[in-house]
């Protein structure tokens, strides 16, 4: 019989919740990418942060800790465990004209498994997937010289609840799925503040509440000892959305519905283990978002979305102090599903460091990722955003020394 | 192992601080996107002021100053006062029986500084019936009432003398009923202005207030007290301003044209301008108020009432009378108000004779004139 009693003891949970509540106590910040107003928004990497930090597409890793993107890796679990994670983001934004800093902070997964039998685990939990948040301000003068901003607000975005099922068919097979309740909004708002305070504020705003079903397919398999291959297939969704307009005058609210429709993506994966302790990592994944309906987003500016990632991680770690840290790398080349302006399309590259550190008892970890690079050109896009971001993630309960597949 | 966790935590912490902490301000960074991909973008801001050109009346309403402590007789200001008063004589029971041998009308003039001590004025009867809240749009009388002792129309109205002889054969038809008592005006008659008054009903003291007393023949006398008063202002003439006024109560009614604005404008800030007529403002309580009629009508019920918009002390010294219109124009465009029009008038009407004359729109230097500062709605999906 499987161990699947919780097994979270002492200062864990407490780490866990300080973990959580780190990443989640600045959520209302800005978002950290002026690409947050097109489309969708800026994608998140909602994995696991050891996957995050040997590629941020990354969806395949031996690792009976870790809850990931591929629900097939799923069946390692073995006890009741969870991930939380989450992430800071620091950007450093610049067109011809305007430099701007922001700073965010999101939390972006949560996943718990419950492994039933030692072949059969079932899983629920929550994903970020689109951010949309982000904003503007223009300032302005009137003919009589009145100053007031033209405020923009975009917030929101798109995120699901996925209830996956995986089942360790055999050693070189392991198949899941998921179905997901799909939710998201994106809330646009323009409001027009004059310097003189006694002047109205003049608002718009248009909500999309947004409402569906999804599914994924996902398969491990591994032809070789030391090889694994992961592919996972994410079905496209068809959102309900309800848009309503509301304006400070309120003869022009209107409300209606429509439909949104997110293309499928299919992501493979490949993981390398080189030697003990030394293993290479791949992943490409693909949606075609010119099949993207919704939004009113220009035809012409759609793109189809692709992302590249390789990683390598060290994993019987270097010694600092008393630990020794595993050391992860990793590099993340996308393009994102919108062009600005049209023809020109608008790509990311990210270089990732990650290490991990084991808490007592080895029943769980703390991983981080450190990611930095550049979104968007500024000469071919007219915006650059240079990025530096600090994934933190937290993995409860199993026992390593206990994990089964290869020992990472 | 645990004091790396908290570490670990606290370091976290910092970074998440000090990150957000390097929020820099917002900047234009991102409106590119406006019309290539954002889906949106703002409405445009106009200024611009609609001068009120027609549609501004002035609505008169014939209701009398009915609650005040002192009734008035006289001319002043340009506004003629008369009194009003109606005496109970129901219940005379056995004194219909009676022969009257003498009849006063009784009543207390007041001695302040406000009051001219000594008038002249005749008393009248009233042509038609008066009774408190009527309209009385202008004074019917149909006979003065003379001094009986002297056979002279005219009263000298003065401080101390509360006592005026009435014909005694007509208070006996009163009495008796033989003759319908509609009420009894007491008119001003002098050529120079000068306003005198008099304790009405709403006097704390009863013997203070107006009465009529019939000493009959058989010794016995009755004192009939009044059972309605009020003061009937008249204009002495005539104004092509817009006027608001009280005692003769009028309102200014104006409509403002926002046909050029768009339906579904935003309003960031409206005022009306309104200019005062030089030396044209008087009286006491300069507290106006704007109100938006549930009717268009001035002849309805409803045009009485409606939403509050602001209330003003009237600042002669400024020149003008500056009304904020900001959210009834808003409420008036998205159409939760109706549109129609908006209506000046003093706070506590029927207290007292006050007024106040700005120009009307047709004069074009000096005219109503609404100053507006709106924007269009943002459009999405653009």
């Amino acid at each position: 019989m499987p161990e699947t009693g919780w097994r979270l003891r002492g200062r864990v949970p407490a780490a866990a919740l300080v973990m959580t509540a780190v990443v989640v106590f600045a959520g209302a910040a800005h978002a950290e990418s002026k690409y947050s107003l097109l489309l969708l928004g800026e994608r998140i990497w909602a994995g696991e942060v050891r996957a995050i930090s040997l590629g941020s597409d990354m969806q395949l890793l031996e690792d009976s800790l870790a809850l990931q993107y591929n629900p097939a890796a799923w069946s390692m679990i073995r006890k009741v465990t969870f991930t939380s994670s989450g992430y800071f983001s620091s950007d450093r934004l610049r067109s011809d004209e305007y430099n701007e800093r922001e700073a965010s902070v999101r939390f972006s997964t949560f996943m718990i498994a419950f492994p039933l039998t030692r072949r059969f685990t079932l899983g629920v939990g929550y994903r970020g997937k689109y951010d949309a948040t982000a904003n503007f301000v223009t300032p302005m003068t009137t003919a009589d010289g009145d100053r007031y901003g033209e405020f923009f607000n975009r917030i929101g975005g798109l995120s699901n609840y996925p209830f996956t099922a995986a089942v360790h068919v055999a050693r070189a097979l392991q198949v899941g799925g998921y179905f997901s309740i799909e939710r998201g909004s994106i809330e646009d708002r323009w409001d027009i503040i004059f310097a003189d305070p006694t002047k109205n504020v003049a608002t718009s705003s248009q909500k999309r509440t947004m409402s569906g079903t999804g599914y994924g397919l996902a398969a491990v398999l591994r032809p070789l000892r030391n090889v694994s291959l992961g592919a996972v297939y994410e079905g496209e969704i068809e959102y309900d959305t309800n848009v309503l307009e509301q304006h400070s005058n309120s003869s022009s609210n209107r409300a209606y519905n429509e439909t949104t429709r997110l293309p499928a993506r299919w992501t493979m994966s490949a993981t390398w283990r080189v030697q003990p302790g030394y293993s290479v990592y791949g992943t490409y994944s693909f949606s075609d978002f010119t099949q993207f309906e919704g939004l009113d987003f220009p035809s012409e500016q759609l793109a189809r979305e692709d992302a590249v990632s390789v990683g390598f991680e060290y994993g019987k770690g270097l010694p600092v102090w008393s630990l020794r840290l595993p050391i992860r790398l990793s590099a993340t080349y996308t393009r994102y599903p919108y062009e600005y302006p049209v023809d020109e399309s608008i790509t990311s590259l990210l270089f990732g460091l990650g290490l991990g550190l084991k808490l007592r008892g080895g029943m769980s970890k703390v991983d981080v990722a450190f990611q930095g690079g550049y979104m968007g050109d500024l000469d071919k896009n007219g915006i650059d955003d240079h990025m530096f971001r600090v994934y933190v993630g937290f993995n409860g309960s199993e026992i390593w020394r206990r994990k089964r597949g290869a020992d990472y | 192992m645990p004091k790396r966790i908290w570490t670990f935590a606290v370091i976290a912490a910092w970074v998440a601080g000090t990150l957000s902490c390097s929020d820099s301000s917002d900047t234009p960074l991102g409106s590119e996107f406006v019309g290539n991909g954002l889906g949106s973008r703002p409405g445009a801001v106009f200024e611009d002021s609609i001068a009120i050109t027609s549609g501004d009346t002035v609505v008169t309403f014939h209701s009398l100053i009915e609650d005040a402590t002192y009734l008035e007789v006289g001319r002043e200001d340009g506004y003629e006062r008369f009194t009003l008063l109606k005496i109970n004589f129901a219940g005379a029971g056995s004194d219909t029986l009676r022969t009257v041998s003498r009849a006063t009308l009784r009543f207390n003039i007041i001695d302040n500084d406000d009051y001219a001590d000594v008038i002249r004025a005749r008393f009248y009867e009233l042509g038609s019936t008066y009774d408190e809240g009527d309209s009385v749009a202008a004074l019917d009388t149909t006979q003065v009432i003379p001094d009986p002792n002297s056979g002279a129309a005219d009263r000298n109205l003065s401080f101390g003398t509360l006592v005026y002889d009435l014909p005694t054969d007509l208070v006996e038809a009163w009495i008796r009923g033989d003759s319908d008592h509609m009420g009894i005006a007491i008119v001003f008659v002098e050529e120079s202005d000068k306003v005198m008054g008099l304790n009405s009903l709403e006097t704390a003291t009863s013997s203070l207030r107006p009465s009529i007393q019939a000493n009959f023949t058989d010794g016995e006398f009755t004192n009939f007290p009044a059972s309605d008063d009020g003061i009937l202002v008249q204009p002495t003439a005539a104004t092509t301003n817009l006027i608001i006024s009280d005692g003769y109560v009028r309102r200014i009614h104006f409509r403002i044209d926002l046909s050029a604005l768009n339906d579904s404008a935003a309003v960031h800030e409206a005022r009306i301008v309104f200019r005062f007529v030089p030396g044209t403002v008087f009286g006491k309580n300069q507290q106006v108020i704007l109100y938006a009629p549930k009717s268009g009508d001035p002849d309805a019920v409803l045009f009485r009432t409606g939403q509050l918009v602001t209330t003003r002390t009237l600042d002669v010294d400024s020149g003008v009378l500056e009304l904020p219109l900001t959210n009834a124009l808003l409420a008036v465009l998205s159409g939760a108000l109706a549109d129609n029009g908006f209506v000046l008038r003093f706070v506590n009407e029927n207290t007292e004779v006050r007024q106040a004359e700005f120009y009307p729109g047709s004069d074009p230097t000096n005219r109503p004139k609404v100053f507006i500062t709106y924007s269009t709605p943002a459009e999405f999906d653009s």
